[in-house]
């Protein structure tokens, strides 16, 4: 079942992001059954919601104000999610726009940001796994013709199908390979697994179109899905520009990670895979 | 008024040979500046801007450009702002192709029918920022 | 020097050339060429990327046969081969190469080429392949067979060259001409320590040079380079 959430948005009456806020929390609330606390009654009343603060909080401010963040600090909640909307529209090259009815467009751009915050990893646990997943110090290269294939020879394990798993504790992000991003081009779109989902070794944990093709992301390890990499959704040419290390797409908790690995290729056995097909490779 | 080409707006394409997306770029741009806005707009040869032809030089430095780039290499955006012009928008066609899931473009050769689509959208949308441009110059 | 005895795959750099037909002509010509006339023989170089500094297109270029094919006199394509890789082996120029056929419509788009402009397609095409084929054997040979000098256009078949004297002898070596270019280029000076050691070693990759006649060779390099930068001035 995927978790739920206490929402406590800003108020943001008289500002058109104000009323993004509102759609942006009922739709967090509505997908994950989760709890919406109203600011203003918070303020005044906060044992209204004393079993809603049990559940993780998310935290949505309109602009750099930070009503709501404020307000959170103030009662000592601990926020495990938040978005700033007039900073994340920017980010997408959009704005809230002058309305204080938002229009169908901007609520198409709620319900985006509202997957993306239900997707995104807990605060905290994003900087720890960043440092944890730290960019492959070696790699090898082939070159067939003007191309040239990179392979990450240490922490990484491969399938067969061009995919990646880079092993750090008892967790593996994965991702496509060099090889595989080449082959299918510029990517345009990236699909991710539900947090919470239960992946197989070698079952699909996501997809990546281009214009080539559509391909499905096959897992190298079993496992559940504890954070997806939601920059490549919106921006899937990071997996072309950086496929093994911004370019992840999900990480998982394993499954059983020493079964999974008798059938994966190590660095050097996934170098020689490479050699292999370079020479079939048709762009 | 300043001779009328001379104040074209440049359309400049990279024109990536490898991928759809260049073919998608040059015929974007054959739209905008022989079809939708052939008295206010013109192309010009982005390899003879990096040799550094000077009549190329002088005219993205003293006119305004819009670069469409087939993806996020941006040959076009990136030379085009080295010869010192201040690009006054930068297209991606790779940003087209994520409104439209399971288009299938053509290749690099030959457009298909919903390339040929796409481009026309892109040129809608250059063709808009040249009016935009050209209105906000006019006296 | 190495006997390749596997099919050299020859890479071809196209100019884009947005502005005149003869850009689209040079472009629909190389994907003639890649995907009809000799697929799994050519590599496509993009000249936008080459010219932006991709490594893989420039390396490629340095290592292999290179033909470049421009839409103009300007020569924008065999201009950034030979500044960011090297000489080329041949080098096209589309309105010389079309001079004698029907003329062009004018379009640019795709939309609106003719029969006659396809027609140009497949005879710049054609000239493409054979030129494609020549440079392939050349470099596979593991010599340079000496190719037709040409003094002048872009419709060369191959390399310019040029004599030096060595061990009293005249000896023609293809492509010296656009070898003392990229070194004028590199800032290479006559008089430099490193000149004799640069220009062998450039020049050894298109002509056999016997290891008994290489200091000969360095020093005729030399003073042939010496002239050709003072004439220059």
């Amino acid at each position: 079942m995927a978790e739920r959430f206490a929402v406590l948005p800003c108020n943001g009456l008289d500002k058109a992001v104000g009323p993004l806020a509102r759609e942006i929390a009922l739709a967090v609330v509505e997908a994950c059954q989760g709890e919406l606390i109203c600011p203003v009654l918070f303020n005044n009343l906060p044992e209204r919601y004393a079993k809603a603060v049990e559940l993780p909080l998310i935290v949505i401010d309109g602009c750099g104000t930070r009503c709501a963040t404020k307000l959170a600090g103030e009662h000592g909640l601990k926020t495990a999610r938040k978005l700033q909307i007039a900073e994340a529209l920017k980010l997408m090259g959009e704005s809230s726009g002058e309305s204080l009815t938002p229009d169908a467009q901007r609520l198409a751009l709620c319900r985006l940001l509202a997957e993306r915050l239900l997707s995104a990893p807990e605060e905290g646990t994003a900087a720890e796994s960043e440092a944890a997943f730290a960019e492959p110090v070696e790699y090898a290269t082939v070159t067939h013709d003007k191309f040239i294939f990179r392979i990450p020879m240490k922490g990484y394990l491969f399938d067969e199908n061009h995919c990646w798993a880079h092993i750090a504790g008892n967790r593996a992000r994965v991702g496509i390979a060099d090889y595989m991003q080449q082959e299918l081009g510029d990517l345009t779109f990236c699909e991710l697994p539900q947090i919470g989902a239960e992946v197989e070794q070698f079952g699909e944990i996501g997809s990546v179109e281009s214009v080539k093709a559509v391909s499905d992301i096959i897992s190298p390890v079993s496992g559940r899905v504890v954070a997806v990499n939601a920059a490549v959704v919106e921006a899937p040419e990071l997996i072309n520009e950086d496929p093994y290390v911004r370019g992840w797409v999900a990480e998982l908790e394993f499954g059983e990670l020493e079964s999974d690995r008798a059938l994966l290729l190590d660095g050097e056995a996934y170098l020689a895979l490479v050699r292999q097909k370079a020479a079939d490779y048709r762009p | 008024m300043a001779e009328s080409a001379r104040s074209k707006v440049l359309v400049i394409p990279c024109s990536g040979i490898g991928k759809v997306h260049g073919l998608v770029a040059r015929e974007a741009t054959y739209r905008v500046v022989e079809g939708l806005e052939p008295e206010t707009s013109d192309t010009l040869c982005l390899a003879l801007l990096v040799k550094g032809d000077e009549e190329a030089v002088t005219a993205v430095r003293t006119r305004p450009c819009i670069t469409i780039d087939g993806c996020p290499k941006l040959c076009s955006y990136k030379n085009v702002q080295l010869a010192g012009s201040n690009i006054a928008e930068s297209v991606r066609v790779v940003d087209a192709f994520k409104g439209h899931k399971g288009a299938q473009p053509g290749t690099a050769t030959e457009l298909a029918e919903d390339g040929w689509s796409i481009t026309d959208e892109i040129a809608q949308q250059i063709a808009a920022r040249v009016r935009e441009m050209c209105g906000g110059e006019e006296q | 020097m190495s006997m390749a005895k596997e099919p050299i795959k020859v890479g071809i750099i196209s100019c884009a050339g947005e502005e005149i037909p003869e850009g689209t002509i040079s472009r629909l010509a190389v994907r003639r060429v890649l995907e009809h006339l000799r697929p799994g023989q050519t590599v496509s170089i993009c000249l936008p990327l080459f010219l932006a500094g991709n490594e893989g297109e420039r390396e490629f270029a340095r290592s292999f046969p290179t033909i470049t094919i421009d839409g103009c006199d300007k020569r924008c394509a065999q201009w950034g081969t030979e500044k960011h890789s090297g000489p080329v082996n041949a080098a096209f120029v589309v309105t010389q190469m079309l001079k004698d056929a029907p003329p062009l419509s004018g379009a640019r788009s795709g939309r609106d080429l003719t029969e006659a402009d396809l027609a140009a397609v497949e005879l710049v095409a054609a000239q493409l392949a054979a030129a494609l084929d020549q440079a392939a054997a050349t470099y596979a040979g593991g010599e340079q067979v000496a190719v037709e000098a040409s003094s002048a256009c872009g419709c060369a078949v191959g390399l310019p060259s040029g004599a030096v004297q060595v061990n009293g002898k005249t000896v023609e070596i293809a492509g010296l001409p656009l070898i003392f270019r990229q070194c004028q280029e590199d800032g290479l000076a006559a008089d430099s320590p490193d000149a004799p050691a640069r220009l062998l070693e450039v020049v050894c990759v298109y002509h056999a040079v016997d290891d008994s006649e290489a200091q000969a060779y360095a020093a005729a390099l030399v003073e042939a380079y010496r002239t050709s930068l003072a004439s220059d001035r």
